[in-house]
């Protein structure tokens, strides 16, 4: 019965973990940039949703209307005034330059709320579970962060496969000189899949907030458990990235079942195990020609 | 006359000490199928990469349908009616071709919903790819490949295509059928600029041609004329078309 429990909620916690995935992998898939600031960027979000919390008695859920549009924001502005000049840099330069975005938006943080933990109070639903069997129930909240993160995902897939945008970025993912030869203006394409991805992130950043307590330096652990996600279903590929977080919260359940202590050493063993046996990853995205 | 559609003035191009492209000047008028021929390595296609947009040239100017056109970039061009085609086909392997041609559709012919549908089928049908719509591109063998670079180009809805050697690698058999394609876009006003070392290809569509070695003009002019010239032949003396190519016999 321990073993089920730990199961089931590993995959609700893979749910959740795909959730903050889905962006890093969006933004890898189409221009090949590892977002080193994606964590500690959920990490804003989770502040942004505490202050309207504090000032204006707003429930976390409510604070997503302003904040997922907010982050959005920040993230077209971020890739027009720097990402984009950090990738004429070479293959490098995104990634100090978003690896010194961390640092100062952790530092900001720091300097305007402490180090103190804090957490989003989402009141007495955050508690309140479905009793499944004898030792073996469903958190409420659980569910829906993990219904999110199969939402986003699902989304973001239809989003890719059936608009004009999302064409696009597929095809600018595939080849961007040929891309630019249909022309796709690829920078203004670039803005709009990092506000995606921050839009993303910072639904992610609301409900990690929300379920355990964070600070200012949470963001690097955020960014690992996302990064494996990404790496275990394969790079560039949105299904696999949900497949990647399952995969790791089912280790971190199993490996916490055995010594609470285990559970994130599990999930960075079947990490390096996937990374050892296919390094592509468990669904590779289609080979480009 | 009618005002030059594509106007190429005083051309140069270094990559670091090797002078790819010099001086090289030529226009076209609108609807005019323009032939370009040479050896390898004699900055044909990277003439094509300065029309274009891909490359920035070193010195001289673009000017396409009356605006300059030289600071412009790739994707700037295409929605300006400028279509091109690779040498070698760089499908976007992880769609499927009508996916491919849509794309082309919505952006550089600018158009959205059912009006950009129906153009990306009508730029596959006229480029004979109509029955292999939802194939993903990366499994298409080469004749389909070159069909999809020219499918994609189409689907811009351009006024001047590029074509670079979409006949090269192909069998015999396959090359008429192209060339058909490539007269039918002509037929319809689509002004062409065409390299290709399957001569015989390009003398039956084209009205005037050049002739580029070592990154400059060295001949322009009727087809024929052109490729009776003593210094094209001794260019090309030895190389593919000078043994096996009716027309430089004939003459």
């Amino acid at each position: 019965m321990n073993t089920v429990n730990a199961v089931v909620q590993g995959v609700l916690l893979g749910g959740l973990y795909a959730l903050v995935a889905a962006g890093l992998s969006l933004v890898f898939g189409v221009m090949r940039i590892v977002n080193l600031a994606h964590g500690v960027l959920a990490v804003l979000a989770a502040y942004g949703s505490l202050l309207l919390g504090e000032h204006l008695g707003w429930n976390p859920f409510l604070s997503l209307l302003v904040v997922v549009p907010a982050m959005a924001a920040l993230g077209y502005a971020l890739q027009r005034a720097l990402l984009d000049r950090a990738l004429r840099g070479g293959e490098l330069a995104p990634l100090l330059v978003t690896f010194g975005l961390a640092i100062v938006i952790q530092n900001l943080l720091l300097e305007t709320f402490s180090a103190d933990t804090q957490r989003l109070d989402v009141g007495a639903f955050g508690g309140a579970s479905i009793e499944l069997t004898d030792g073996l129930a469903i958190g409420w909240f659980p569910l829906l962060a993990a219904a999110a993160g199969v939402l986003v995902i699902a989304g973001l897939g239809q989003f890719l496969a059936r608009t004009r945008t999302g064409r696009a970025m597929r095809a600018t993912s595939d080849d961007q000189e040929a891309a630019q030869l249909m022309g796709i203006d690829n920078r203004r394409l670039y803005a709009v899949a990092t506000a995606i991805a921050l839009g993303t992130v910072a639904i992610a950043g609301v409900f990690l907030g929300s379920r355990s307590t964070f600070d200012p330096s949470a963001g690097a652990t955020t960014l690992i458990f996302a990064f494996e996600a990404v790496v275990i279903g394969g790079l560039g590929s949105l299904w696999g990235t949900l497949l990647g977080g399952v995969v790791l919260g089912v280790a971190q359940g199993l490996g916490a079942a055995i010594d609470p202590a285990y559970g994130v050493l599990a999930g960075h063993l079947v990490f390096l195990a996937v990374l050892a046996v296919r390094p592509r990853g468990l669904l590779p995205s289609a080979v480009t020609a | 006359m009618a005002a030059p559609l594509l106007e190429v003035a005083g051309v140069g191009k270094r990559f670091g000490r090797l002078t790819v492209l010099d001086d090289v000047s030529f226009s076209l008028a609108p609807g005019e199928a323009f032939g370009i021929v040479g050896p390898n390595g004699a900055g044909k296609s990277t003439l094509l990469n300065v029309v274009n947009g891909v490359l920035r040239p070193d010195a001289g100017s673009v000017t396409f349908d009356g605006a300059d056109v030289t600071r412009a970039g790739a994707a700037a061009r295409c929605r300006a009616g400028m279509g091109r085609s690779y040498q070698i086909p760089r499908p976007f392997g992880g769609m499927t071709v009508l996916e491919n041609a849509l794309v082309a559709a919505s952006f550089g012919g600018g158009h959205s919903g059912r009006a950009a549908t129906d153009c990306a089928w009508g730029a596959l049908e006229t480029a004979g790819l109509g029955n292999q719509a939802d194939v993903p591109a990366g499994s298409l063998r080469l004749l389909d490949r070159k069909r999809l670079e020219l499918a994609r180009a189409l689907a811009t809805e351009p006024r001047l295509v590029l074509l670079d050697e979409i006949a090269g690698g192909l069998t015999e058999a396959e090359v008429p059928a192209l060339v058909e394609t490539v007269r039918g876009l002509v037929a319809q006003g689509v002004a062409v600029v065409w390299i290709e070392h399957v001569v015989h290809a390009l003398v039956a569509v084209v009205t005037r041609l050049l002739c580029l070695t070592y990154g400059r003009v060295l001949a322009v002019g009727d087809p024929h004329a052109v490729l009776a010239d003593p210094q094209v032949v001794e260019v090309y003396l030895g190389s593919t078309i000078g043994g096996d190519d009716p027309v430089v016999e004939a003459t």
